[in-house]
C-alpha cells in the first residue's frame, strides 16, 4: 500500500505531512513549467500554465496515493496520459522546436507519474522534473526577474523536502511528543535562498567555455539563388586608383546586387526595427525623428541580445557621402561567399590578428527583424549565420542575404586591436570619398576645425582634439533641430544650438576631420554596452542604435566617441572576473547617468532604490567582493593549503596528541590565570583536565584520596607529597569545621600546579611510547 | 511487483546517489552548464542548489549540538529477557528529524529508533533483548539528525550522564532443596531464636538503600563521599546455608554467556532466591574482584544486595575452589549446609565441616559439547551429602521440583 499509515501514533503524522506534501510538489513543479513556458513564449502562455498544471499535479498526486495497490485502471490512464504526451511532442518538433516540444512531453511525463506513484521515493522524481523545467527556463530567458522565480522555486523545495522525509519513514516513525507536525521549517527555507543570494551576488563570473552549442539558427534560414551563382567572383577593384574608379563607378550586377531591403522581407512588419542609421541613406532630421517616442518606435523595446565577455560598439553600416544633410553610400559592392553546411564561413578578407589583439566572440538572438547587416564589432573574422551564402561590402563587413528575423541566432568572432587605446580595424585604405565635403559647408565649420586643432602636432592629436571639444563643450538631446533657413543641420548644431542626438555628434565630428584632410566616415550600428546583470546577456534596446565616427589614422581606421552621453567600451578594462554584484553597480550606474541624460530628476521610487543599492553595495559587497577575488587569485596557495588540511586530518593521530601534549605542558609552564585567587581554581581545572585525558578521571562519589592514589600510579609516586599536601587542603577547605588560609591555598596551588605538569609529562611520554610502539 | 534486481539497484542507487551527492551532481552540472553557456541565471540555479546542500549539511550538525539526554533502566531486567530503556531529551527546544541509538557494548543488537519530533521533556522507551549478566555503565549515545531537509543525516555519539545498566542473572525457580533433617531442625531453632535475641556487631558502611532507616545513616561519611552511607551489622548466625562461588578462571568451562560460570551463578541467584522466599538463613561467598558476602537472614528484606553482587560477580578470582570453600567455613562458621557448584572433572578436597552438604556437579562436557546428553538430577542422597548433576541444557526447574529427604 501506497504511504502506508500503521497503527501508530506517527499515522496522523504522516498523514499531514501527505497533504503538506501533495501541495508544495505541485507548486514547484508548476513553478518550472511556468517558468520554462515564459522563457520560450510569453508570460501569458506561463499564466496558463500555472493555472492547469497545479489543479493537475494535485489531483494526479492525490489520486495516485490514495490508490489500492496496482490500479489496473490508473496505469491505463497514466498509459494514455504518456501516449498523449508522445504525440504532443512529435507535433510540436515538427511545428515549433525542440526545446517546447521537450517541454511538454515532461509535463505529460510528470503527470502519468504522478499517478503511478507508489513509493515515497518517487516522488523526489518529481524535483528533478520541476528543477529541469526550471533550468530549461533560465537557459532561455533574457527576463532578469526570473530570479525571482528562482527563489521561490528554492522556497517550495526547501517547504516540500521534510514532508518528503516523514512521508518516506512514515512506517518506521515513532511519535513520542505531544507536537503532530514537525517545526516550522520557514526559517531554514528563508537561510537557504538568503545564502543562495549572497553566494550569487559575490561569486565572481567565469567567461564562457563555449563548448559546443549551437551558433547559428533560424526557424527560416535563408537561401539565395542569385547570391549562391555569384558567389566566389571577383570585381577587380580593389586595386583601382580613385580616378579610375571615378571613371568607372558604375559596377557590374553582380555586385551591385546587395541584400533584399528591410521592407521587402516577409515578415511581421510589427515586429521590425527600421532605425534610418541602418539604410542605404538617411538625413540627419529622419535620425531625429526616429528618437522621439511615440513615433511608431518603442526605444525601450529589445532589439536583440548578446553573448559577449563585455560590452562593445557592434558596427552595422558605414557611410562616406555627406551632402549637408543626408549621408548615403557611395560605391559598395557585394563579395558574395559559399557558407558550410552549418552557416560557418571564415572571412577571406579578415586581416591576421595581432599579438595584442583580443578575440572577441559574440552571439546575438534577434528578437525584432532588422537589415541584413550583420552587427559585429572590431574586424569580423568568422561568421555563423542560417544562410548558405554570405557577402562582404566594400568594407568587408559581413551582410546576410535578407533582414535578420526576430528569433534568429548568429555567431560573430571578431579580432579586437587597439592603437593608443582606441578600437582599430582592418577595413580597406580611404579613397576620395572618404575626404568628401558637402558644397555649401559652412566655413565656420573648417574655422573651428582649424582653431580647435590649433596645438596639435599629428592627425591622432588633431582628432583627440576635436572629440574632447565636442563632447565637453555639445550637450546630447533628443530633441531634433530644424535648421534654420539657409543654415545647414551641421552648422546648426556648432554654433547655434549646440545640442543633439549622435547622428549631429559623428557628423560633425567627421565633416570636421574631413575639413582637416583627415579622411573620416560616419559608422552606425548598436552601442552593445548595457549588461542585464541578473541574466548577463547584454541587452539592445531601441535606444541603443548610434553613430560614431572612424578616422583614417596612421594606417587604421580609428574609433572616435564625440557624443557626449556615450563612452567607448575600454576593451581589456572589462575581461577581469566580476561578481554578479559589481554588474549590478554597474547596471545601476548606467540607469542613473542614462536618467540624467533623459533629464528625469528629483525623487522616485527607483531613485530611492538606487540609493538604498548603493549603500548596501559600498558597505557589504564591496568589501566583500574585493576579498572574495582576491583570495580566488591566491587559488594555488589554497589548494595547498587544503592539502595540506587533508594530510593532517588523515595523518592526525602521528601528530595530534603530542603536539596537544606539547602544548598542556607550555601552557602549565607559561600560563597564569587572570587573578591570584583563581590560581588554585585554574590549576585545580589543569589538574582535573589532565587526570581525564590519562583515563583517570574522578569518579562520582570518589573520596579525593582514593582518586589521587590512582594519580599516584599515574605519576609513579614522584608526586606524593605535592598529592597528599593537596588532598590535606581540599578537606580542610570542603569539609573541615574551620576554613583553609590564605598561605595553604598559595601553596596548595603552587602544589596543584606542579603535580598537573608532571602529569603533563607523564602524558607526553605515554603518546610518546604509544607513537612509537605503533610505527613498530 | 517490484523485482528483487529493481529493488537492488535501487537500494545502490540511494546508497551511493541520495540525498546531498544528488544535490552536488546537480550542482556540478549547473556549474558547468553555466561556465560552457555564459548565462548568468545558470549561475543562479548552481547557488540555489549549492544553498540547498550547505543548509542541508551543516544544520544537522548544529541540531546535534543541541541534543541532551539522560538515561535510566526501566524495571529489572534478567539474562534472556528485554532490557527497557527510557530516555529523556533535557533540552529547551523542540527538534525533529532524530535517530536515537542506544550504545549497549553488552547487547548483540543496538536498538534505535527514528523520531519525527523531539520536545524537552519527551520520552523514548527502547529495548532489547540481552544475554549478558552484568553491570554496565552506559554514559553514550549516537544521535543522528537529518534536520531539515532529511537530505544528510549526522551521526554523533553524544555523552550522557552515566547510568547503571544491570542485567540479573537468569533465576529459576527452585520449589525444593533436599531436606537435611538434623540440619533443618537447627536452622529453624535459629530463625525463632533470632528473632527474640537478635544482636547485631558493626560491620562497616555502605550505601543507602531505599528502606535503611534513617537512624543509620553515618553523616560525616555521607559528606565525606558526597552520598548517604549507611552502618552495617552483622548478625550472629549459627546454623545456615554456606553458598561458595568459584570464581577461579580456569574452572570457567565454555564460552560466555553459555558457560560454566554463569550457570554457577544462575543456580546461585535461584537458591539465595529461594532462601529468601522460605526465610532460610543462606550465606553466599565468592572471591574475585567483586568479592560477595552477603546473607538472606530470616529477618532481612529485599532481594537488592545478593542480587545485586551476583550481576557483578566475575570469574577473575586467584583462589581456588578448595580455598575459597575454606575461606567462607571460616568465615561462616562449622555448622553449616555446605553448597558446592563445581565442575565435574573438579573434585577438589573440601575441607571438612560439621554438616550437611548440597554438591551440584555441572557436567563440563556438556559446555564443550552441548548436542550430547548427560546424566542430570540426584545422584546420592545419603549421609548427610546430595550431589545433583547439572548439565549446560539441564531444565533446571524440572531438577529441583521434587522433596528429597537425605538420611
Amino acid at each position: 500500500m501506497p504511504f502506508e499509515f500503521p497503527d501508530n501514533p506517527a499515522s496522523n503524522l504522516a498523514r499531514n505531512a501527505n497533504l503538506r506534501l501533495v501541495l508544495w510538489h505541485s507548486l514547484q513543479f508548476s513553478l518550472g513549467v511556468a517558468g520554462a513556458a515564459a522563457a520560450l513564449s510569453n508570460v501569458g502562455l506561463a499564466l496558463f500554465a500555472v493555472l492547469i498544471t497545479l489543479p493537475l499535479t494535485l489531483a494526479t498526486l492525490t489520486i495516485g496515493s490514495r490508490a489500492d495497490g496496482e490500479n489496473a485502471l490508473l496505469t491505463t490512464f497514466a498509459n494514455a496520459i504518456a501516449v498523449s504526451g508522445m504525440l504532443c511532442f512529435v507535433a510540436l518538433l515538427l511545428m515549433l522546436s525542440l526545446l517546447p516540444a521537450l517541454l511538454v512531453l515532461l509535463w505529460f511525463a510528470q503527470l502519468a507519474i504522478n499517478l503511478t506513484t507508489r513509493k515515497p521515493l518517487q516522488l523526489y522524481f518529481g524535483l528533478l522534473s520541476g528543477f529541469v523545467a526550471l533550468m530549461l527556463g533560465a537557459a532561455e530567458t533574457i527576463s532578469g526577474s526570473y530570479i525571482l522565480l528562482l527563489a521561490v522555486w528554492g522556497f517550495c523545495i526547501s517547504q516540500l523536502l521534510p514532508q518528503l522525509w516523514v512521508q518516506g519513514r512514515a512506517s518506521s516513525l515513532l511519535l513520542i511528543s505531544n507536537q503532530r507536525s514537525t517545526p516550522s521549517v520557514l526559517k531554514p527555507a528563508l537561510l537557504v535562498v538568503a545564502i543562495a543570494g549572497l553566494i550569487y551576488l559575490l561569486m565572481p563570473r567565469l567567461p564562457a567555455a563555449n563548448v559546443g552549442g549551437r551558433l547559428a539558427h533560424s526557424s527560416q534560414p535563408q537561401q539565395n539563388a542569385a547570391w549562391q551563382s555569384q558567389a566566389g567572383l571577383q570585381d577587380g577593384t580593389e586595386n583601382q586608383s580613385d580616378d579610375q574608379i571615378k571613371r568607372d563607378d558604375k559596377l557590374s550586377e553582380a555586385y551591385q546586387d546587395g541584400p533584399k531591403p528591410l521592407w521587402q522581407g516577409d515578415h511581421d512588419r510589427r515586429s521590425e526595427y527600421d532605425y534610418p542609421g541602418f539604410r542605404e541613406s538617411f538625413s540627419l532630421a529622419e535620425a531625429a525623428d526616429s528618437r522621439r517616442q511615440g513615433d511608431g518606435q518603442d526605444l525601450n523595446a529589445l532589439i536583440a541580445v548578446m553573448q559577449a565577455p563585455h560590452g562593445a560598439y557592434l558596427k552595422t553600416r558605414t557611410f562616406n557621402y555627406f551632402d549637408g544633410s543626408s549621408w548615403s553610400v557611395k560605391g559598395d559592392r557585394f563579395h558574395k561567399y559559399q557558407t558550410d553546411i552549418s552557416g560557418h564561413l571564415v572571412l577571406p578578407t579578415a586581416a591576421p590578428a595581432g599579438p595584442e589583439a583580443e578575440q572577441y566572440s559574440q552571439q546575438l538572438t534577434f528578437k525584432q527583424t532588422i537589415n541584413a547587416w550583420i552587427p559585429a564589432a572590431g574586424d569580423p573574422q568568422e561568421v555563423w549565420l542560417p544562410s548558405n551564402v554570405i557577402a562582404l561590402d566594400r568594407w568587408n563587413h559581413p551582410v546576410a542575404p535578407g533582414a535578420l528575423r526576430a528569433g534568429d541566432i548568429i555567431t560573430v568572432k571578431s579580432s579586437l586591436n587597439t592603437v593608443s587605446g582606441r578600437i582599430a580595424n582592418s577595413a580597406p585604405p580611404p579613397d576620395f570619398r572618404d575626404q568628401q565635403l558637402p558644397q555649401d559647408l559652412d566655413p565656420r565649420v573648417i574655422q573651428l576645425a582649424y582653431q580647435v586643432t590649433s596645438g596639435a602636432s599629428s592627425p591622432l592629436q588633431k582628432a583627440e582634439l576635436l572629440e574632447q571639444h565636442l563632447r565637453n563643450n555639445y550637450q546630447y538631446s533628443f530633441d531634433s533641430i530644424f535648421a534654420s533657413q539657409g543654415v545647414t543641420p551641421v552648422a546648426e548644431f556648432l554654433f547655434e544650438s549646440r545640442q543633439g542626438h549622435c547622428e549631429y555628434f559623428a557628423s560633425a565630428m567627421a565633416i570636421l576631420l574631413r575639413s582637416l584632410e583627415i579622411p573620416a566616415r560616419l559608422v552606425t550600428g548598436f552601442s552593445a554596452t548595457t549588461q542585464n546583470p541578473v541574466t548577463g546577456y547584454f541587452e539592445i534596446r531601441g535606444l541603443d542604435g548610434h553613430a560614431w565616427v572612424e578616422a583614417w589614422i596612421n594606417g587604421r581606421w580609428l574609433t572616435f566617441e564625440p557624443t557626449a552621453f556615450y563612452q567607448l567600451p575600454s576593451p581589456q578594462s572589462d575581461s577581469e572576473l566580476q561578481s554578479s554584484a559589481d554588474l549590478i553597480d554597474h547596471y545601476v550606474e548606467q540607469r542613473q547617468r542614462q536618467q540624467a541624460a533623459t533629464g528625469a530628476a528629483g525623487f522616485s521610487i527607483s531613485a530611492m532604490l538606487r540609493g538604498l543599492w548603493q549603500i548596501i553595495y559600498l558597505g557589504l559587497l564591496l568589501p566583500a567582493g574585493v576579498l572574495i577575488k582576491t583570495l580566488f587569485w591566491f587559488w594555488p596557495a589554497w589548494l595547498l593549503l587544503a592539502g595540506l588540511l587533508a594530510a593532517s586530518w588523515i595523518f592526525r593521530d602521528r601528530w595530534w596528541p603530542q603536539s596537544y601534549s606539547r602544548w598542556i605542558l607550555w601552557r602549565l609552564q607559561k600560563g597564569k590565570p587572570a587573578a591570584r585567587q583563581h590560581e588554585l581554581q585554574w590549576s585545580q581545572q589543569w589538574l582535573e583536565r589532565l587526570a581525564t585525558l590519562l583515563k583517570q578521571p574522578r569518579q562520582r562519589g570518589e573520596p579525593v584520596e582514593q582518586w589521587l592514589q590512582r594519580l599516584k600510579v599515574t605519576t609513579g609516586d614522584s608526586a606524593s607529597e605535592e598529592l597528599e599536601q593537596w588532598s590535606r587542603f581540599y578537606n580542610q577547605h570542603w569539609y573541615g569545621t574551620e576554613g583553609a588560609d590564605v598561605e595553604a591555598a598559595n601553596a596548595s596551588a603552587a602544589s596543584i600546579r606542579a603535580l598537573a605538569l608532571k602529569l603533563a609529562i607523564r602524558l607526553q611520554q605515554k603518546v610518546a611510547g604509544f607513537n612509537s610502539t605503533k610505527r613498530r | 511487483m517490484d523485482s528483487p534486481q529493481a529493488n537492488q539497484a535501487t537500494g545502490l542507487l540511494i546508497r551511493y546517489l541520495g540525498g546531498h551527492r544528488l544535490l552536488l551532481l546537480l550542482a556540478v552540472a549547473s556549474f558547468l552548464v553555466a561556465w560552457n553557456r555564459g548565462i548568468a541565471l545558470l549561475y543562479g540555479m548552481f547557488t540555489l542548489v549549492i544553498a540547498l546542500w550547505l543548509v542541508s549539511w551543516l544544520m544537522p550538525l548544529l541540531t546535534l549540538n543541541k541534543v541532551q539526554l539522560t538515561l535510566r533502566q526501566l524495571g529489572e531486567t534478567t539474562v534472556g529477557g528485554k532490557l527497557r530503556l527510557e530516555y529523556r531529551f533535557e533540552q529547551a527546544e523542540t527538534l525533529a528529524m532524530l535517530e536515537v541509538e542506544a550504545l549497549l557494548p553488552f547487547a548483540e543488537l543496538q536498538p534505535s529508533q527514528r523520531l519525527a519530533v523531539a520536545a524537552a521533556g519527551d520520552r523514548l522507551e527502547l529495548e532489547c533483548e540481552v544475554h549478558q549478566r552484568g553491570e554496565f555503565t552506559v554514559s553514550q549515545v549516537r544521535v543522528g539528525c537529518s534536520w531539515p531537509f532529511g537530505l544528510k543525516t549526522h551521526y554523533r555519539i553524544i555523552d550522557i550522564e552515566p547510568a547503571v545498566i544491570r542485567v540479573y542473572p537468569e533465576r529459576f525457580r527452585i520449589r525444593q532443596l533436599p531436606d537435611f533433617a538434623s540440619q533443618m531442625d537447627d536452622i529453624h531453632e535459629h530463625q525463632f531464636a533470632s528473632q527474640q535475641f537478635a544482636e547485631h556487631e558493626y560491620a562497616g558502611l555502605r550505601e543507602h538503600r531505599h528502606g535503611d532507616p534513617l537512624r543509620k545513616i553515618h553523616w560525616a561519611a555521607s559528606a565525606r563521599y558526597q552520598q548517604l552511607m549507611v552502618k552495617e551489622f552483622d548478625s550472629y548466625a549459627d546454623a545456615e546455608f554456606l553458598l561458595v562461588l568459584d570464581t577461579q578462571p580456569a574452572s570457567n568451562l565454555g564460552e560466555a554467556p553459555r558457560c560454566s560460570f554463569e550457570l554457577a551463578v544462575s543456580i546461585a541467584a535461584s537458591l539465595m532466591q529461594w532462601a529468601q522466599h522460605h526465610h532460610m538463613p543462606m550465606r553466599l561467598i565468592a572471591g574475585g574482584s567483586r568479592p560477595i558476602d552477603c546473607s538472606v537472614a530470616s529477618h532481612s528484606g529485599g532481594t537488592s544486595d545478593y542480587m545485586a553482587a551476583l550481576t557483578a560477580v566475575q570469574a577473575d578470582g586467584l583462589q581456588n575452589y578448595q580455598q575459597e570453600f575454606d575461606r567462607a567455613l571460616l568465615l561462616a562458621g562449622q555448622r553449616v549446609i555446605g553448597i558446592s557448584i563445581r565442575n565435574n572433572s573438579q573434585l577438589p578436597e573440601l575441607p571438612a565441616w560439621r554438616g550437611a552438604h548440597l554438591d551440584i556437579r555441572l557436567e563440563d562436557q556438556s559446555f564443550i559439547y552441548p548436542l550430547q546428553s548427560y546424566p542430570e538430577g540426584w545422584q546420592s542422597l545419603q549421609d548427610q551429602h546430595a550431589v545433583m548433576a547439572i548439565s549446560a541444557n539441564s531444565q533446571m526447574e524440572a531438577l529441583f521440583r521434587h522433596a528429597v529427604r537425605v538420611s
